[in-house]
């Protein structure tokens, strides 16, 4: 028996017109029954220093593809570059536009997780090839970005945000923090599966250069700004954990990329 | 242990009876973009946990359907999008100004003042069409709770549509001052 409130309530379902029978010979059925019926697990690349680190507001900080509109995207990185573009600050506010304005922290309350937002906007931007990497960060929280622009002008969008345990704190002239390092990967949305190594943190200001080096060998330039900063390149595990620094002076130290 | 014709049929039975219940399900708690991917992992847990589905599945698949949303709402970091929506709010011409459109004005008003938990139950229950036992199943709880749940959040519910507007926001402002 349904009470006259709870019919009026009906005509509000914002489901009430849709119609999805399901077909025997649905295309998205025949891939489910393609599957092994063993579990392989999904992946759900986290970063583990990150996990392990916020105890008790558990943060989460994954990667994920917001797909704006990009039928056919590229699988691989194609033309990114070991050396950045540094954006202007009229253009990174342009290129982070389609990015996430907020970080969340989830904290486990007695009726169920409570989310905090914590607005965050952009420090640093770098251009690679066609892609633009964005990093955010506001109240203790940092948040990455990477779109990818189509020549068509759609782009696709990958974020992921969190609350580094140490909390972005102002370095000294020649220190080089390293707030997190890692792989982050996603399997969502039109772009497929697909996974890059980030890395970022606080530099001094007699800070003037950052390389470091990726598996393979080959160096790769960061970008440094406004005391801040990031590097990223194609795939898992991409790279090496020592790096160089370059101060205003000429002279240069060895650092860890490491968590704190 | 489910042979793998036998797998097949059931799967395949499972998905032309639930699929309809199991996208609205989902369709209204995210955006139309990201419906079919969490309909189709619902039903890719149920293929490799068939030994688990119940003779009645579709609280079993709405429940891992929540499951899916969850874990994807979190890794998307917009866990607040889990909530239940309503109905996009009618231009006001179309609603037109005698009684009933008046009640479903205030009907609105009063279920955007209500918690995700509350529309929660209320929705399992008016839009998903469950029994209170089968909601139970799909929150993971017992059926007495659900009850509970539902009777307090049809009166709250109740309460705050029959207030007069300006009451009913100073209502909300509290609320959300807790």
């Amino acid at each position: 028996m349904k009470s006259p409130m709870m019919l009026q309530l009906a005509e509000l379902d914002p489901a009430r017109d849709l119609t999805s029978p399901g077909r025997a010979d649905d295309d998205a059925l025949a891939a489910i029954l393609d599957t092994p019926r063993r579990a392989t697990p999904i992946r759900r690349s986290r970063r583990p220093a990150v996990l392990a680190g916020a105890a008790a507001a558990a943060v989460v900080a994954v990667a994920v593809v917001v797909t704006v509109a990009s039928p056919g995207a590229p699988p691989a990185f194609a033309g990114w570059t070991a050396v950045p573009t540094v954006l202007s600050d009229a253009e990174t506010a342009a290129r982070a536009a389609p990015c996430d304005t907020s970080a969340h922290t989830i904290t486990d309350g007695p009726d169920g997780p409570q989310v905090e937002d914590v607005p965050i906007s952009p420090v640093l931007a770098e251009q690679r090839g066609e892609y633009t990497y964005v990093l955010l960060t506001g109240d203790g929280a940092v948040g990455e970005c990477l779109v990818t622009t189509q020549a068509s002008g759609a782009s696709d969008v990958v974020t992921g945000d969190t609350v580094p345990p140490a909390g972005p704190a102002v370095p000294g002239p020649r220190d080089v923090t390293t707030l997190q390092a890692g792989t982050a990967s996603w399997s969502e949305g039109d772009t497929g599966d697909g996974a890059l190594t980030s890395a970022y943190g606080r530099a001094g200001a007699e800070v003037a250069a950052v390389e470091l080096t990726l598996t393979s060998g080959e160096r790769v330039q960061a970008t440094v700004h406004d005391g801040w900063w990031a590097v990223w390149a194609p795939g898992e595990a991409a790279l090496r954990d020592t790096a160089e620094a370059t101060f205003t002076d000429g002279t240069t130290a060895r650092f860890e990329v490491a968590e704190k | 242990m489910v042979d793998d014709t036998g797998a097949r049929a059931l799967l395949t039975q499972m998905w032309v009876d639930q699929h309809e219940a199991v996208t609205r399900f989902v369709a209204r708690r995210v955006q139309p973009a990201l419906v079919d991917d969490v309909v189709s992992e619902t039903f890719l847990v149920a293929w490799r946990r068939l030994g688990d589905v119940p003779d009645d599945p579709k609280p079993w698949l709405l429940g891992v359907a929540r499951n899916v949303l969850a874990t994807h709402l979190r890794t998307h970091g917009r866990w607040r999008a889990l909530g239940v929506r309503l109905e996009r709010e009618p231009e006001p011409s179309k609603e037109g100004t005698d009684d009933l459109a008046a009640d479903r004005a205030d009907l609105r008003r009063a279920w955007e003042m209500l918690s995700d938990a509350d529309r929660e139950v209320i929705a399992l229950v008016a839009w998903d069409g469950l029994t209170t036992v089968e909601g139970a199943r799909v929150l993971g709880v017992r059926p007495s709770t659900f009850s509970v749940r539902l009777t307090r959040a049809r009166k709250r519910l109740l309460a705050y549509s029959g207030l007069p507007s300006e009451t009913a926001s100073v209502l909300r402002k509290l609320q959300e001052a807790r």
